[in-house]
């Protein structure tokens, strides 16, 4: 249930957290990797002997470690910027309303971070500076990796395609991967499965087999989490389509936009799905059960899951879990396809722009406005991307043979690692990059490690699908008509997979929708998308 | 001329009422009439950063969109039929329970049970609604342990839509029954002794005092609740309900806060929830001024 | 033989009453211990649905967690200064709409009603609200905290329907004494109505204590938040617990469903207990004396 509450607040934090395929679009970059050749940090001091005082609102990472202006990130970054900063600040789950009325007010403070959508949607009202001009004169880090790169200025940009606010960059694609008890499918002498007919054959196997020695059917072969809301329906990328996320079902396919649910591909997957449910293949209870991949392989009852990579991985090692299987063993395989041969793909990844973003209020003077804006340059500098990620070098990180590592006062601080992180100000939701040496470095293990970047090193990415941006005219029409079919969408997805509707009814299900005015709605996708690849290119 | 004279007597004979009501009035000046303008943008097209003087001006625009949506007469009918069962059988509760612990003379039993009784007012929805998932699991679920010791078959009562107002109205009764009953308790506590100590005397027995003393003493506190609860017959609160629905059963449990609230989250869509919301006040306002007009008439019970 | 009678239809009636107060103690008590339990347990045993009755692997953990939350103790005594303070205040202010208008002498008495009531089903919404607040100057203040929340229609309404079961008599011989209004309703009316009292008291008092959206939004001032503020920042932030813990051990940088019961024990349970005290006055009969005089 607390993930049931936890799917709403998804919505409302989505971008902020983990923006996979949120606001997409680029395609082979795996993030934004650390640059050699980038530009010196510009964080050149002007002659100011006084700090220069600037204000901000950021959403906290921790609820017992909200941001001050002494956490260790932020009271470096001053220092070196000669600034002063006042922190206003929030739990993120609490952002987004605070963010809404701290704008309504005009009050706003001189630094705001927020989700990306949101700073765009208030910028095109005037509460935020278009950063444009700004960037081209005295950023060159932001530069570099925000306008020159165009699948991440496609991404960033308001729909008037100014770019309002300087986004979060992340290193690693990797975000669900399909997940497996290899060492049952050694006790049952098979091979990972492949194809879809594969997948059928080891989780009947799984469904039969008296593996944790609880009685066979005790196992629960595969699960779906619908913590994330729509992002249980994985499996459809062995069709080659995405039923996932929050992107209200719109998938680019063929080079134009197009709405998934109604594909006749949907409707086999349906049908494997609905079959795969009614031999008890699926969690029967996948719709309501709460927290299920803890439930399940806390007590050893999952065969399968489709979930996050390291996630899973460090089930390996959790001492729970190896008290009742000392052999507990997950790993990640391909993602599944249809017949032998074909790519090994998934739709689901992290984008390349995260959802969080911070952005300067209008109300800001010009000079002013130059001094934040090298300040945001040189967050994004190696230099301070290091400081954001990994912190003060010599006390929470060194490097060994090159590569930066955290030291003890981090690995071994009393809460752990992540924890020790986060309420020190790193990894903050602005306008960082996110280092891949970040997500390698904070890995359990190197079996964690291994499994993470499994997927990046295999490519088993699909192109992402963007998220596109509506004009306010397209955004109006659009959710007149959108929010009545998005309803219906997710309602009868499920209804079909838990065969409360026959797969047979399918072409009345796609009738409907279009009675609903889906076609009006695929035009102004096509109108953005059109927009979106011009700024892309 | 006159006039003048009886607005001046009025001020004169009740000099202490209106100094008392003063302050009141200024608070609700301020703190709700003020705001309250804020319902202009159920009209517009809200900006906030534009604010309420300058948003685009739509008119009908948002209620045209809220009529014509497809899913308009099914929020209608979810959220009425919630609220029409959960007063059948939520509204009496309350009394019933509040009469029975009047009847209790052991001090600390009834200390402890009256405590135990609105406890579950204080946990939070969110525990709630989940130990309510956990006991109707088909997966070592308590009601369907119970229908198992029976030889019945497990049901999946959460993916099924006609289950759903009978757990969501159970579930509300069971945390708001102790806490409603307070309010009886103490109306009841104003009754005065010898009514009961006269009935006594001429032989009625306690069944007939409960008709012709309890509930008599009780009607005007029981018909402003009523009042009040039909002021809100097209409102039910968005949280409990997305936290136990899911879209396989939408069908049945989707009412107009739920609805508000994806669609608030989808994209700041201010105008349009406010519209609804005003649109659902509205109605419950309307509902109320005319069932106030006949309970004035009835026995002179008024919300104002 | 009449007699016998009525005492076994009383019996009956009594049982009756017994047996409804402890059908609804079973209902009500069992999620409880559940949740007392649960949040002496040890998190994976929750997660594993191993509680049932009695706490599995007992541990304080969940407890030492909240109570190692920074601030909390000055939240709780922020919480107590907003109950108390705010639950006087309330009070004062219903009474004060409530008396004026159960007097069908007064001139206003119908459209103040309405003017009142009229709020229970009209508001601005969260924005202009907040920029009210603003206006007014009213942002991270504990002033604003208290007074936002003051009156609330709904309990004016008690009050005041309470108030016009009152015997007109009471009034009318103070009157003759020479007593005011003001004087009327301190001295002879408020001692008439002490379960209504206590009973809006409580209500008033569990609503503060419950409060947290809106001191969410006032105040930015961590030294002025109540406790229910720190308590939705772990029950929310628990829902986002896992966020992405895409890389990390699992335990690491999610907050247990423990912490999360735990805080809701610790906040809840000072509440819970005023009942006992308050009881006193839901006791009837306290009408009689004065009617008498």
């Amino acid at each position: 249930m607390f993930q049931k509450k936890m799917k709403k607040c998804v919505a409302l934090i989505l971008g902020t957290m983990m923006a996979f395929s949120t606001l997409a679009g680029c395609g082979g970059n795996g993030g934004a990797a650390t640059d050699n050749n980038a530009p010196a940090a510009t964080g050149e001091v002007s002659e100011r002997t006084e700090p220069l005082q600037v204000s901000m609102f950021l959403p906290s990472r921790l609820p017992d470690a909200l941001y001050t202006k002494d956490t260790l990130t932020f009271k470096v970054l001053a220092e070196k910027m000669n600034m002063d900063f006042d922190i206003e600040t929030v739990v993120n789950a609490e952002a987004k309303n605070k963010f809404s009325v701290i704008v309504a007010s005009g009050k706003t403070n001189d630094v705001m971070a927020g989700t990306l959508g949101d700073i765009n949607k208030f910028g095109m009202s005037g509460a935020f500076l278009p950063l444009d001009d700004l960037i081209d004169q005295y950023a060159p880090n932001l530069k570099q990796y925000v306008v020159d790169n165009k699948e991440v200025l496609a991404q960033t940009a308001a729909s008037d395609g100014k770019i309002y606010g300087i986004p979060m960059l992340t290193a690693v694609r990797t975000a669900m991967g399909y997940c497996i008890r290899q060492d049952w499918l050694d006790d049952l002498g098979m091979e990972a499965p492949v194809t879809i007919d594969d997948w059928y054959k080891v989780l009947t196997a799984f469904k039969n087999t008296d593996l944790n020695g609880n009685g066979a059917g005790d196992i629960t072969p595969l699960l779906l989490d619908r913590a994330w809301e729509n992002y249980f329906n994985n499996f459809a990328d062995a069709w080659g389509i995405e039923l996932n996320g929050n992107n209200d079902y719109w998938m680019v396919k063929d080079g134009e936009v197009k709405f998934a649910p109604i594909l006749p591909e949907t409707k086999e997957y349906l049908e494997t799905m609905a079959k795969w449910y009614r031999e008890g293949l699926i969690d029967q209870e996948f719709i309501t059960r709460e927290d299920t991949n803890n439930y399940h392989i806390l007590n050893n009852k999952a065969g399968a899951t489709c979930y996050w990579t390291g996630y899973i991985a460090g089930m390996n090692s959790n001492s729970e879990v190896l008290a009742l299987d000392p052999d507990t063993n997950w790993q990640v395989i391909a993602p599944p396809v249809l017949t032998e041969g074909q790519p090994q793909k998934t739709f689901s990844q992290q984008a390349a722009v995260g959802g969080s973003a911070w952005a300067i209020s209008s109300k800001v003077p010009e000079d002013k406005a130059i001094e934040i804006i090298k300040m945001f340059d040189y967050v994004y500098s190696d230099e301070g991307s290091m400081l954001f990620n990994f912190g003060v070098e010599g006390e929470s990180y060194q490097y060994v043979d090159g590569v930066p590592e955290y030291t003890d006062l981090v690995t071994k601080s009393e809460d752990g690692l992540v924890t020790w992180i986060r309420s020190n100000g790193m990894q903050p939701l602005i306008g960082i990059r996110q280092l891949p040496e970040y997500e390698a470095a904070s890995c359990a293990n190197d079996d964690v490690r291994k499994q993470l970047f499994d997927y990046v090193e295999n490519d088993y990415f699909y192109d992402i699908n963007p998220t596109l941006v509506l004009t306010e005219d397209e955004q109006d029409k659009y959710d007149t008509v959108m929010s009545a079919i998005k309803i219906y969408v997710d309602e009868e997805l499920l209804k079909f997979i838990i065969g409360s509707r026959p797969i047979d009814d399918f072409d009345g299900f796609v009738a409907r929708i279009q009675e609903m005015g889906i076609d009006e709605a695929i035009a102004l996708e096509n109108q953005a998308y059109a927009r979106y690849t011009s700024l892309s290119k | 001329m006159n006039r003048k004279k009886t607005f001046a007597t009025e001020l004169k004979n009740n000099k202490y009422l209106y100094l008392m009501f003063l302050p009141v009035f200024i608070w609700y000046v301020l703190f709700c009439y003020v705001p309250m303008g804020g319902m202009v943008i159920a009209f517009q097209k809200f900006d906030i950063v534009k604010g309420v003087f300058h948003s685009k001006w739509l008119g009908l625009e948002n209620f045209r969109a809220l009529f014509k949506d497809p899913y308009f007469f099914r929020l209608f009918k979810n959220t009425l039929f919630i609220n029409v069962f959960g007063l059948i059988f939520g509204f009496p509760l309350p009394i019933i329970l509040a009469i029975a612990f009047n009847e209790i003379r052991l001090k600390r039993f009834k200390k402890i049970t009256q405590t135990i009784s609105y406890l579950p007012h204080f946990i939070s929805s969110v525990v709630v609604m989940s130990m309510v998932i956990h006991f109707l699991s088909p997966d070592g679920g308590l009601v369907n342990g119970i229908r198992g010791l029976f030889g019945l078959e497990s049901i999946y009562f959460l993916q099924i839509p006609k289950y759903f107002k009978t757990i969501f109205i159970s579930t509300g009764i069971w945390q708001g029954t102790g806490f409603s009953a307070i309010l009886y308790m103490a109306a009841l506590a104003g009754i005065p002794k010898e009514q009961y100590e006269a009935a006594t005397v001429d032989g009625a027995g306690k069944f007939k005092q409960m008709f012709y003393i309890t509930l008599p003493n009780l009607a005007p506190t029981i018909v402003v609740m009523l009042l009040i609860n039909l002021g809100s017959i097209l409102n039910v609160g968005h949280e409990r309900i997305i936290l136990l629905y899911n879209p396989a059963i939408y069908e049945t449990a989707d009412v107009f806060n739920s609805y508000v609230y994806r669609e608030g989250i989808m994209g700041f869509r201010y105008s349009y929830a406010q519209a609804v919301t005003l649109f659902q006040n509205l109605v419950g306002f309307f509902l109320v001024f005319g069932a106030n007009k006949i309970t004035r008439k009835l026995d002179g019970t008024t919300l104002w | 033989m009449k007699r016998m009678r009525s005492t076994l239809g009383e019996k009956t009636y009594v049982a009756i009453c017994y047996l409804i107060i402890l059908i609804m103690c079973v209902l009500t008590l069992y999620p409880f211990i559940y949740l007392v339990s649960a949040s002496f347990s040890s998190a994976t045993s929750v997660m594993k649905n191993e509680v049932f009755l009695f706490p599995k692997h007992f541990t304080l953990r969940a407890y030492q967690v909240v109570f190692k939350y920074k601030g909390i103790w000055v939240a709780y005594l922020n919480t107590v200064f907003y109950t108390v303070a705010g639950t006087i205040l309330s009070l004062t202010l219903s009474i004060f709409a409530a008396y004026p208008m159960s007097k069908t002498r007064w001139a206003l008495k119908k459209p103040m009603g309405l003017f009142v009531t009229f709020t229970m089903w009209f508001g601005g919404g969260m924005i202009p609200f907040y920029l009210t607040m603003k206006n007014l100057n009213l942002l991270d203040s504990r002033l604003g905290v208290l007074l936002y929340p003051a009156i609330s229609a709904f309990y004016v309404i008690i009050f005041r329907t309470h108030f016009e079961s009152l015997p007109l008599a009471l009034e009318e011989s103070a009157k003759i004494e020479g007593a005011n209004d003001f004087q009327i309703l301190v001295r002879i009316m408020l001692p008439l109505s002490k379960p209504i009292l206590a009973a809006i008291a409580l209500y008033y008092a569990i609503d503060r204590w419950n409060s947290y959206f809106w001191e969410m939004l006032l105040l930015n001032d961590d030294m002025k938040v109540p406790v229910q503020v720190l308590l939705q920042r772990i029950i929310i932030n628990s829902q986002l617990g896992q966020d992405i813990a895409k890389a990390l051990s699992p335990g690491e940088a999610t907050i247990p469903n423990t912490i999360k019961y735990a805080a809701i024990m610790i906040t809840t349970l000072p509440i819970i207990t005023i009942y006992p005290f308050l009881q006193k006055y839901f006791v009837s009969g306290a009408l009689v004396g004065s009617v008498k005089e």
